[in-house]
């Protein structure tokens, strides 16, 4: 490949973005009607083996290109409508993220990922399950997670985005 | 009751005890006044760097973490600070201590591997080679080169995807987006292919004691190398255009500095030993990794480890190539593959594993009674990369702390367990 004086021109020309749907009718509520336009979700970790917060950045990839959609990533819960909890709350993280549920602006939703196999495992489960913390607008679970077109599906039901 | 082993390759810091019962060291020191200390180090361990405290005019202590757009991962920085210079760096990873390593306990092999996957999701499969090699050890177990060369396929794999990502991570830091957007998009067909061809993004699942844990199609693998040599031209190109930036350049160059000195005295491996000109690697040992050329770089600085880490994934690219064409001679020659899973035995001894992943060597040591785990202990890189960003970061100013964090490669999952 020849390289261009200007090379970040030739980077803008690329096309990396997939055609592919990623809506699905998963029954999942939105909060609000004022979710249509723009959706800025903040994740947290609440002790997960690392996978979910590599596949977050994953999402971040121009393949999924999440902003034609208004999707975008706030950097505080304070600027967030939808909080995405990444894996099985452990014990120590447990007030940590109630106190982040409690920052949010309303309205606004919470969705439970938590990857496949990652509900316990034989011997002892690990971490406390999300359904015992009380926690109010919890909009979605995802318990058997695998890839992040079942994230973005999630959020375009948030936002009443389905075809 | 106290029982030493002889851990080659490691220093007294470096593996320690568990259940404060047993210590592993290579070292002869000892003693009732050496023992506390190792055992005083294992109680840390799982509490992170603690203890150092900086006092003066207007210092304080700036926590960093767990909830911050900055710090991806649950666990806290605490930086001590009069605003601008970092004096002193405590880290804190207890808010990610799961006790992975007890729950192994009682479990068959085949279900203590996945438990060794869950420890470090991005090191999936180096956590699960070096578990199956220590097994393999106690149980006498041998490999067959069919297995062991899928095996260096994925771990490669792995290090190529994480070895990305961080670079990719370095870019964001420095605003680099158009870079950033190409690098994050190898990344995302990197875990595509991880995908496809081993039936888990990030790896998982796949390995198993004395054979692969899902059948594995040797035959694509050619298909493999060669979706693998694109991507390689695609990161070649824009790496080129990196180092010709200005801006980028000069974020990395002389930021978060370690010499090979101090990096030894931690005890850290990996690219950040390499980038400190120690040609160091567990992969030199390995028969099969003949003719590693072993990257290497002299300035010790947040610059060398990206260089190091870009040649290690063109190192590796080439090493799944080759490995791809020595199994398609093995398979020629009518050697079984290495989808047959045997039946492992219910033996009973003590194993020690080791892998060269991504970040540095990692190791495990198991012991086996009647095919059920009864103790565990592991040594992870992490725990080593992030006393290594304690000590560099000292000096340095806090837009230069997401250079030196991702440059090292340490992970709260890892060195929590």
């Amino acid at each position: 490949m020849k390289s261009p004086k200007w090379w970040p021109i030739w980077g803008l020309t690329r096309r990396l973005t997939e055609r592919t749907g990623y809506s699905k009718d998963l029954d999942v509520p939105s909060a609000s009607r004022i979710f249509r336009k723009s959706l800025h979700v903040y994740p947290i970790d609440v002790g997960n083996a690392n996978d979910l917060n590599f596949d977050i950045r994953a999402l971040q990839a121009p393949q999924y290109n999440i902003h034609r959609f208004g999707i975008f990533f706030a950097d505080v819960p304070r600027h967030a409508d939808v909080l995405l909890v990444l894996g099985r709350p452990i014990e120590k993280m447990v007030p940590v993220l109630l106190e982040t549920a409690n920052q949010m602006p309303g309205p606004y939703s919470i969705v439970s990922i938590e990857s496949e196999g990652e509900n316990g495992f034989i011997g002892r489960e690990v971490g406390v399950d999300i359904a015992s913390l009380g926690l109010t607008n919890v909009a979605a679970r995802i318990t058997n997670y695998r890839e992040p077109k079942d994230i973005i599906a999630v959020l375009l039901n948030l936002m009443g985005k389905v075809n | 009751m106290i029982r030493a082993v002889g851990i080659a390759g490691c220093d007294q810091d470096k593996l320690l005890l568990h259940d404060g019962k047993k210590v592993w060291s290579t070292s002869e020191a000892s003693g009732e006044e050496w023992i506390a200390k190792q055992l005083k180090s294992v109680a840390d361990r799982d509490k992170g760097i603690t203890g150092q405290e900086v006092f003066g005019d207007g210092v304080f202590d700036f926590r960093y973490g767990p909830v911050t757009g900055g710090v991806m991962e649950a666990g806290a920085y605490h930086l001590y600070t009069y605003g601008e210079r970092i004096l002193c760096v405590n880290i804190d990873w207890s808010y990610k201590h799961r006790g992975l390593e007890s729950s192994a306990i009682g479990l068959g092999v085949e279900d203590a591997l996945n438990v060794a996957e869950s420890v470090c999701g991005n090191f999936a499969f180096s956590h699960s080679l070096a578990m199956s090699r220590a097994i393999e050890s106690a149980l006498a177990i041998e490999v067959p080169s069919q297995l062991r060369k899928v095996r260096i396929i994925a771990l490669e794999l792995e290090r190529i995807y994480n070895h990305i990502y961080a670079i990719s991570q370095l870019a964001s830091a420095a605003a680099q987006k158009v870079m950033t957007s190409h690098l994050q998009a190898i990344y995302e067909d990197l875990l595509r292919l991880n995908n496809d061809f081993f039936g888990s993004r990030f790896l998982r699942g796949f390995n198993g004691i004395s054979g692969t844990a899902k059948p594995f199609n040797d035959e694509a693998l050619i298909h493999l190398s060669r979706r693998l040599g694109s991507l390689s031209d695609r990161f070649d190109y824009l790496y080129e255009r990196a180092l010709e930036s200005e801006n980028f350049m000069d974020r990395l160059h002389d930021t978060a500095k370690l010499d090979s000195e101090k990096a030894e005295k931690i005890g850290v491996t990996g690219p950040t030993l390499r980038a400190t000109g120690v040609r160091e690697d567990f992969r030199l040992q390995d028969q099969d990794y003949e003719g590693l050329r072993c990257a290497t770089s002299q300035m010790g600085d947040s610059l060398a480890r990206m260089e190091v880490r870009a040649e290690e994934v063109f190192e590796s690219v080439e090493i799944i190539s080759d490995m791809s064409g020595e199994l398609k001679e093995l398979r020629d020659s009518g050697s079984a593959p290495a989808t047959d899973n045997k039946s492992v035995p219910d033996g009973s001894g003590s194993g020690i594993g080791y892998c060269e992943s991504p970040s540095g060597l990692l190791a495990y040591y198991v012991e086996l009674q009647n095919g059920k785990i009864s103790s565990v202990y592991a040594a992870t890189p992490s725990i080593f990369g992030f006393k290594a960003i304690g000590e560099s970061l000292v000096g340095n100013i806090f837009t230069d702390f997401p250079f030196a964090v991702e440059s090292f490669g340490a992970y709260f999952a890892d060195a929590a367990r």
